[in-house]
């Protein structure tokens, strides 16, 4: 006991993770990140999953605001879309750029990116005009979650580009409640 | 009711702990210091230092006194130690012409440039015990320095770097350029935050050798050597020295100096191949912590025989040599068998009995299938 | 918990030797990372750097990176070899896991939010909340058949999976059954196949459509894979030689009298005879504990 170290910070992202991993193993399942007194969500969150050994970029509008924060925060170095391990789409709308990401190689499939979308909010049930009905592997039967503020075309894109699986994209939500849920791409979701 | 459930796993495998560390202490003579085993067992707590991964001399020789000597166990502990340390950056590009030389030579020419600097070694000594050493006291090694130093000639001290023998190969244009790293930050693969896929990188491979284990690469050189293999070594130029450490800080500025680490470096230059028309020699290379000339030697042999086109003998094998030159996981695994077992050997077991019960049943002496 | 709850439970003694859980972050975050897309394809071996432990390899080094990941202080950890919550190994591994995160240690099955095991999935059924993390000597399924990795992994990626089906196919003929004991390939989300770890015939069936999410780790050969719950976990048959689990010839646990648990042989010094006890040991004291109590207890008959 008196050998260990213990700071606050590695705890967070402890915790953090065991959210994400319950998100990732039941994909559309609606989680609540840990509470810790951080404002957004995203600093949280990208801690977890980011730091100099990986690259990210960022798609969407006012980039070098958000590519400032993420490194100043991790320590992740940039890349472009077309090499980023991870994808930061804090408007929810990557307007097509997402195709361009890494979907991982049949040897390496694991080598594809994984996206996260910064979103207004994550329901349970999807309202009946929008959404996507998801089945696969952490899924008993189905499941439709409705995700607002995501870009109109986004889940067409994940469904097109996880038919090619096991190559493909994962998918992390995070709404400004600071709820989370995840999408691998071993979810087929079919676009309503 | 004969039978009694095994109670107390606990226990007993804290008194084995115990029992272990005991033996090593339950004798009359005085307890090893760290000091001494660094001093005068160097050769040891060098070759643990490059299984180890880390250069720590202090801790190698206290983790050879834990081990009670075994080599194995105390790279084990380093390797352990290291994976606790955090990684702070990155050091500069080094080249070894910048070593402080301590030990220099090559086979490839009788003279070279800066002479041949046989320095410290137990090449030539005749491998007779000596029974002096029985004998040791403070005194005598008082003695013995003291008659040393005494009248010793002044000679001219050694020049402070020594051009590289490859290079006189090199500015004839005899030998292959090699290829540039490919990786990631810095350009380099870094084996301690990746792991190895095939085919992998010429700096993954000389990497995953560096931290190799000593006699695990002197096997498959010396298959290499031999015959299993058609290199033809020769020593372009073996060095044992000091080799710089400069690491540039975060508030900029020129790279600074922060200490020095003893190293070994072999150069092999193999048999000729033809390359866009001309016919060149082709390098194997070697470099590893404290003073280990075999395995430097057998690193730069298998650097060689690893780049051949075809590959067909186990040293050729990329996948295969780097695959079992761990001794960390070598040793671990070959350990691990000691562990129970029973689980998958009752499942084997069923098997076994309902095999050979289908064999049986099938008509005596008959054999239609 | 809010920050400052945690700050006061993580306040420790002056000497500052290790990290919680003893490999530092940034090897935390691969192991995460990796863990995530094993997650998202279930059944593929994903390559991490794999650090080195105190605790050998070969010794469950891969499946201890995974607790040491994703443990916490909240956590009740067990920890089982061979179904043994006392053998050598699941000892070693509790008491250091125990010693650089401080967490509590548990034999019953059903509390424990993170059980690592070597070589057996416990006989009660785990729930959404907990964890398995399995600890895996060979990663790779088809190298029975194909010593190389380069050509393992485009095996994998073309789903060419031929050489097995031919290994298995050869088995029958030779022996009318196929021969494969513990670690029989198995099929998962209908792609990947995988090796389930050296876990008997009798636990496989637990992997299929499961509550709980399974992790798997070979430290010494760098591997990470899983099995999110909710998949499809399918050994390879055929249609006239099926898949089977161990029969135990109508034996039952000495201790416990279960018949319908994995048993261990055991040959008795005194009379010389075999008898069986229960592997999981948790759950034969469970057994046992609910006889004593049917015993002593109430007056009323159990239904």
């Amino acid at each position: 006991m008196k050998e260990i170290s213990t700071n606050a910070a590695c705890l967070v992202t402890q915790r953090t993770f065991r959210v994400l991993l319950q998100a990732m193993s039941h994909p559309g399942r609606i989680l609540a990140l840990p509470e810790c007194g951080l404002e957004f969500g995203w600093q949280m969150l990208l801690p977890t999953l980011l730091d100099q050994e990986v690259t990210f970029a960022v798609l969407g509008n006012d980039r070098s605001r958000w590519e400032r924060e993420i490194r100043q925060l991790t320590g992740c170095p940039e890349a472009g879309v077309s090499q980023a391990d991870f994808l930061i789409v804090p408007e929810g709308d990557s307007h097509g750029e997402l195709v361009k990401a890494k979907w991982g190689t049949l040897e390496y499939p694991d080598t594809g990116a994984t996206v996260i979308y910064l979103v207004e909010s994550l329901e349970a049930e999807a309202r009946a005009e929008s959404g996507a009905v998801c089945r696969g592997p952490g899924i008993r039967d189905q499941i439709a979650p409705g995700i607002k503020g995501l870009g109109t075309r986004e889940f067409l894109y994940l469904q097109e580009i996880n038919r090619e699986f096991p190559l493909g994209i994962d998918g992390i939500f995070l709404d400004r409640g600071n709820r989370l849920l995840c999408l691998p791409r071993s979810t087929r979701i079919e676009v309503r | 009711m004969g039978y009694v459930a095994v109670k107390g796993g606990f226990e007993a495998i804290e008194h084995a702990s115990g029992l272990l560390a005991y033996e090593r202490r339950k004798g009359e003579s005085r307890p090893l210091e760290v000091t001494q085993i660094k001093e005068q067992l160097y050769l040891a707590v060098d070759r643990v230092m490059g299984e180890g991964s880390i250069y720590a001399p202090d801790l190698a020789a206290l983790a050879l006194k834990q081990a009670a000597g075994d080599p194995l166990e105390a790279a084990f502990m380093l390797r352990a130690y290291r994976a606790t340390k955090p990684r702070l950056g990155y050091t500069e590009f080094q080249s070894t012409e910048d070593m402080h030389v301590i030990r220099r030579l090559s086979a490839a020419f009788k003279d070279i440039p800066g002479g041949q600097v046989l320095g410290a070694t137990a090449d030539y000594t005749l491998r007779l015990l000596d029974f002096e050493l029985l004998d040791d006291s403070p005194a005598k090694r008082e003695a013995y320095l003291k008659e040393l130093f005494n009248g010793l000639r002044e000679v001219d001290p050694l020049p402070d770097s020594f051009p590289k023998v490859i290079e006189v190969l090199r500015r004839e244009n005899l030998l292959v350029a090699g290829a540039v790293a490919a990786g990631g930050p810095g350009g380099v693969f870094d084996l301690t935050r990746q792991s190895i896929t095939y085919p992998a990188a010429r700096s993954t491979a000389l990497q995953a050798m560096a931290r190799g284990e000593t006699g695990g690469l002197l096997l498959l050189a010396y298959s290499s050597m031999r015959g299993y293999g058609d290199i033809h070594p020769t020593i372009g130029e073996l060095r044992v020295g000091y080799l710089p450490v400069k690491v540039k800080l975060p508030d900029g500025g020129e790279p600074r100096l922060v200490g020095e680490v003893k190293v070994t470096e072999a150069e092999v230059i193999a048999r000729f191949t033809s390359q866009d028309g001309s016919p060149k020699f082709t390098l194997g290379y070697g470099l590893c912590f404290g003073h280990n000339e075999i395995k430097a030697i057998s690193m730069a042999i298998l650097d060689r025989t690893m780049q051949a086109p075809d590959p067909k003998l186990p040293c050729e094998d990329q996948e295969f040599v780097l695959s079992h030159i761990d001794g960390v996981e070598s040793m671990g695994f070959c350990n691990h068998w000691k562990l129970p077992h029973y689980v998958t050997f009752q499942s084997d077991l069923d098997r076994l009995r309902k095999t050979r019960a289908a064999t049986e049943t099938k008509a005596p002496g008959g054999d239609p299938e | 918990m809010k920050l400052a709850t945690w700050t006061a439970a993580a306040h420790r003694t002056a000497s500052l030797r290790y990290n919680f859980a003893f490999i530092d972050e940034g090897a935390k975050r691969e192991i995460r990372r990796k863990i995530l897309k094993a997650v998202a394809i279930p059944g593929y071996q994903v390559p991490f750097a794999s650090r080195e432990l105190p605790i050998a390899r070969g010794w469950g080094t891969g499946g201890l990176q995974i607790t040491l990941a994703i443990i916490g202080p909240e956590d009740l950890l067990k920890v089982i070899d061979q179904g043994c919550d006392s053998s050598v190994n699941a000892v070693n591994i509790k008491k250091f896991v125990g010693r650089v995160t401080g967490v509590n240690i548990t034999t019953v099955t059903r509390e424990a939010t993170i059980i690592q095991t070597r070589h057996r999935i416990p006989e009660e059924k785990m729930s959404g909340e907990q964890i398995l993390v399995l600890q895996v000597p060979f990663p790779e399924a088809l190298r029975t058949v194909e010593p190389s990795e380069l050509e393992t992994r485009r095996m994998h990626a073309e789903a060419d999976y031929s050489r097995m089906w031919l290994y298995l196919y050869e088995d029958v003929v030779k022996y009318r059954e196929i021969s494969i004991g513990a670690r029989y390939p198995v099929t998962v989300n209908g792609r990947h196949i995988m090796d389930p770890s050296p876990i008997p015939r009798w636990d496989i069936p637990k992997l299929h459509l499961a509550e709980t999410l399974y992790l798997f780790g070979a430290g010494r050969e760098k591997r990470i894979y899983a099995v999110p719950p909710h998949t499809r976990v399918e050994p390879l048959e055929f249609e006239d030689v099926k898949f089977r689990v161990e029969n135990f010839q109508g034996a039952a646990c000495h201790r416990c009298g279960s018949a319908a648990t994995y048993l261990d042989e055991i040959i008795d010094d005194v009379s010389g005879r075999r008898i069986f006890l229960c592997s999981d040991t948790g759950n034969c004291d469970l057994r046992v504990g609910q006889r004593q109590e049917s015993k002593c207890g109430s007056a009323t008959p159990e239904s």
